[in-house]
């Protein structure tokens, strides 16, 4: 009997490609660095810890299948033919969660409705054209990444999978990946997720670099009287924006559902779905989407030579869409008289509500009585509704 | 140069959309505050 077969996970390397072997190797103490800084909180620990403990069961948890063919027990994302697929939904344990809520987009759907809870779009009633006009800056990314795309060799619908990275938002990425692009789906997913969760980090020094210190701390003052608008009132414009979009864009009636119900379930004040979907369906689908993002980072999988070229992409895509928000933000400041905060162009980003978050705190670093965080929460939700059209026109017309 | 024509398209349908539902938010507000100052 061989020895090393008796421990097939380390036995496993010696009969892969010598790169596959050394690249498990990185991706379990990859895993295990992620787990790290999500526990520090330098990157979002509601995903992180999930995804590093799958990278690192998913890579060393390789054993021999039928014959000489290596796979695990846990998940395989290739799988499409039928009988193959029941096969598999019967060994491997994260399959059916992959297959049932992931490859088909309910999860991002889910992921979003608990957006739509989080959001109070009185912010955006209040100032629409100011916050739209930040969140379309804010998809610089999202515009300009294409071509690039397209120029490194990228098809037509991975291009602009790609470029919706920098709308900063996870479930629209997966869920255009899914539409646009299936075959980098993988890829393209955990490329998204990783750097999404970088922006909470890495925003502040681009403000820092872009607004001066003498800007950053203005405070906008309210010329207009703010008129209270009631819960009814935000639950009427959730039904009217939500049918609109839905008649212009059906192939994105799936997140324009899941985001507006969450508005309006939010909004009729119906305790025990706002509790359903923000304690249950929100937390539960984050960690599965942690969790199976994790599983799907098998050295095999990452080998593909896109790989490289989509990291570059993404953190361009974000840097782009950053870029592009400031730039919004001193659009408005200059047509405001400069009664407005430059820095709020970040939360036009999307991303919702880390940016917004970002906005609020690198103000108060340098002013603290500057309260800027409505108008930065109506940049958000915009972004989001911006990330949203965006995104299904990139599907109409590319389909 | 078929490279730019469809982030082109995207950003102009994207900012009709984006600026024709910002519109309908704020015409949908002046009906409501109207209606309820008239109620």
């Amino acid at each position: 009997m061989n020895f090393l077969n008796l421990f097939q996970g380390i036995s496993t390397m010696f009969h892969q490609d010598t790169s596959i072997a050394v690249l498990r190797i990185v991706l379990i103490l990859f895993g295990g660095l992620l787990v790290y800084l999500g526990k520090k909180e330098t990157l979002e620990p509601l995903i992180m810890i999930p995804m590093g403990f799958g990278m690192i069961a998913v890579n060393a948890g390789m054993l021999f299948l039928s014959g000489s063919h290596i796979g695990n027990l846990i998940i395989d994302p290739l799988i499409s033919a039928p009988d193959e697929l029941m096969k598999y939904m019967q060994i491997n344990f994260l399959q059916p969660v992959y297959t049932l809520t992931f490859s088909n987009g309910l999860i991002a759907c889910l992921v979003f409705m608990g957006v739509g809870i989080m959001c109070d779009i009185g912010y955006v009633i209040a100032n629409p054209f100011i916050s739209i006009t930040i969140a379309l800056f804010g998809e610089m990314g999202t515009i300009l990444t294409y071509p690039i795309a397209k120029l490194m060799g990228l098809s037509s619908g991975a291009a602009a999978a790609t470029a919706i990275i920098g709308g900063a938002d996870g479930p629209m990425v997966l869920f255009a990946s899914l539409k646009l692009a299936p075959e980098y789906f993988v890829p393209i997913s955990i490329v998204a997720y990783l750097y999404l969760s970088l922006t909470y980090g890495g925003y502040p020094y681009l403000i820092k670099l872009l607004v001066p210190k003498s800007i950053r701390g203005t405070a906008v003052v309210k010329t207009k009287p703010q008129h209270n608008i009631t819960s009814g009132q935000k639950l009427l414009f959730a039904v009217v924006i939500n049918a609109v979009l839905c008649l212009l864009f059906p192939v994105g009636a799936p997140l324009f559902l899941s985001f507006f119900l969450g508005i309006a379930i939010r909004e009729s004040g119906i305790v025990k779905y706002i509790k359903l979907i923000q304690d249950v369906f929100l937390y539960g689908a984050t960690f599965f989407l942690g969790l199976i993002l994790g599983v799907l980072c098998d050295a095999s999988t990452l080998m593909n030579p896109i790989v490289l070229k989509l990291l570059v992409l993404g953190m361009l895509a974000l840097l782009l869409s950053g870029i592009g928000g400031l730039i919004g933000g001193y659009v408005v400041y200059l047509f405001r008289h400069k009664n407005f905060n430059p820095v709020i162009g970040i939360a036009g980003v999307s991303c919702v509500p880390s940016t917004a978050k970002v906005a609020q705190r690198e103000v108060a670093k340098v002013n603290r009585a500057a309260f800027i965080l409505d108008y930065a929460l109506g940049a958000n939700i915009c972004g989001v509704i911006t990330t949203s059209i965006l995104t299904a026109v990139y599907i109409t017309v590319l389909s | 140069m078929f490279n730019l024509f469809v982030p082109l398209q995207v950003l102009l349908i994207g900012i009709v959309v984006s600026y024709g539902i910002a519109s309908l938010i704020k015409g949908l507000k002046f009906c409501v505050q109207h209606f309820s100052k008239a109620d």
